[in-house]
This record gives C-alpha cells, structure tokens and sequence, in this order.
C-alpha cells in the first residue's frame, strides 16, 4: 500500500507525459487540462490503493484513459467500438504480407522519413479514429510495451497488437499521400511502385 | 491491479520469445512476418531482438524493408516532442492536492 503523502512527489514528475498524451487524446488544450487534473485528484482518492514498487506511470496512464473514455465517449462519435469488432481479430490474418503493399522501394523508404515534417506524422496520427491511436501513442510515444497497454485500456493483449499493426499500416498509406501530393513521390503506373524524385537545389520554376 | 515493476527495465515478453531464436518457425514464411516485427518492435525495441528477426528474413527483401519502415515509423514516433504541462495546471493540481491535505476539500467529494 502507498504512502497518500508521497502521492504528490512521486506522480507530479509524470505530468507533462500526461498531458502530452491527454493533449493527442483531446486535440483540445482546455480538455486535455481538465483530464489531467480529474487523472491526479483521482489517482490521489486511489493512491492508498497502489501497490508501491508497481509501474506508477502506467498506473496514471490507466486512470487518465479511464476518465477520458468517460468522459469523451458519448461525444465523440468516432470512438465507436462496435465498429472494430470482428475486424480487428481476423485483420492480421486478412492482411498477412500486406506491410509492402504500397511496393515501397527500400531506396524510397530510407528517404520517406527525411521528407515528413513533425506537423505532417502529427496530423495522420490524429487523423486515427481513438481506439487506433491510442495504442500508437501509447506504445510508440510513450514506449509502453504491448502487455501494459492491454492493462492500461484493459483490452486483449492480441488486440493491441491488431489494432497497432491496422493503425501503422493506416499511417503508411496516409504519409505516403502526403509525400505523393507534395510531388515529392512518383509513381511508377506500369509496376505500381513508388519512388521519390531526386530533390533539386535552386534553379526551376 | 499490479503493473510491471519499472516499465521497460527489461525486455517484454514479445522480445524474450524472439530472442530464444529456436522459438521462430523456420524456414521464413512471408505471412509470418508481421507477427514477428510487432514482437520486435515491443515497448523499447532491443536491437537483439531486431536482429534475431533480421536474421530469421535471411535475404526476403520484402519482409527487410517491412521491418525497416516500421523501425522508422517507430522511431519518427518516438521523437515527436513532449507538450509541456502549462505552469497554471501544475499550480491548480498542486493547490487542488494541499486542501485536500488541509482538509478544506473531502476526498469524497472527488
């Protein structure tokens, strides 16, 4: 059992993550506030509860998902669950082999990335429907691993990953569209592969 | 409910299975592969385990370049910048916590 006195000293240095997280969550600054305050006044009436030594990032992530599904999910028409049942379980199998299927060249794809802006990644990660991006932000911003993401949105573990790997692969298609209409990719009509134009320095019109 | 104590202080599960490489189906089958670079690429991904996989896609190109877009997606991911708490939720958390301890609030008015 934790100490209540240390809750403050122990939680606080969490906080920015937290908001970070609420901030993606929300899209909203007054929202994400108001989440990440219910998150610690919570996690303050619980902490007596918390098993000290345990994971307390983790533990915070999982209160503040917790509210935010609360407290968003009758607004938020997008986070309807129903949508995702009985896809997600069969997706990896229906989409074995599909992680190439834009035929991106490997000389294209070290040069993907040099070519998306921060904005850019931000946009299409926001452009996920909730249940999508929250296992992309918890697992590949905040690093968490699969199995503490199943305890934080209490889902299956194999459902993290199929939500995770459906979600990467949304992503690639969405970055690759941003990169195509910048004309920064051509697209070979006759292979359907893809590769960037070699960038130019001054000159043109 | 406990959580791992010190998260990502070791390799997850997903890893710990890949680096025991006999635990990956030989030969290498394509439609195998995705399974496999989500196990890799588990919380902080641990070059060990990328290389097991690496090792295990021999010279599949395909299943290569798979790996090394999510690998920089992941790592995309993973630069993308903290958005600072503002000063003002800190102070209102923080107040919010003290008259708990003063007593000036209930915690069961939470």
């Amino acid at each position: 059992m934790a100490d209540q006195t240390k809750f403050a000293e122990d939680a606080m240095p969490y906080m920015d993550q937290l908001y970070s997280h609420a901030l993606r969550l929300t899209k909203n600054p007054a929202d994400a506030e108001d989440l990440v305050q219910e998150t610690y006044l919570k996690g303050y009436k619980a902490f007596a509860n918390f098993s000290e030594g345990t994971n307390l990032r983790a533990w915070l992530f999982r209160i503040l998902t917790n509210n935010f599904i609360n407290a968003y999910r009758k607004k938020q028409r997008s986070f309807d669950e129903r949508d995702l049942e009985g896809i997600e379980d069969a997706y990896m199998n229906r989409n074995l082999g599909s992680w190439t299927q834009h035929q991106l060249s490997a000389s294209a794809e070290d040069t993907l990335f040099e070519h998306l802006t921060n904005d850019e990644i931000k946009e299409a990660v926001d452009s996920l429907s909730t249940p999508y991006r929250q296992v992309v932000l918890l697992a590949d911003v905040q690093g968490f691993s699969y199995k503490e993401i199943a305890e934080i949105l209490e889902i299956p573990h194999g459902t993290v990953m199929s939500r995770l790997h459906r979600a990467r692969a949304k992503l690639q298609t969405e970055l690759l569209d941003y990169v195509t209409s910048r004309r920064l990719l051509f697209e070979d009509v006759e292979t359907g592969s893809r590769g960037f134009e070699p960038l130019t320095v001054g000159g043109g019109d | 409910m406990k959580f791992p104590e010190n998260d990502n202080s070791e390799e997850p599960e997903s890893q710990k299975f890949l680096l025991n490489q006999g635990q990956i189906a030989s030969p290498h089958r394509c439609e195998e592969s995705p399974q496999l670079i989500l196990q890799a690429l588990d919380g902080i991904p641990s070059p060990h385990a990328i290389q097991s996989v690496r090792e295990h896609f021999g010279t599949c190109i395909q299943c290569n370049t798979a790996l090394d877009i999510e690998i920089r997606f992941k790592l995309a991911m993973a630069q993308q910048v903290t958005v600072k708490a503002p000063p003002s939720l800190q102070l209102k958390i923080s107040e919010s916590l003290q008259r708990i301890d003063l007593g000036d609030i209930s915690i069961t008015d939470l």
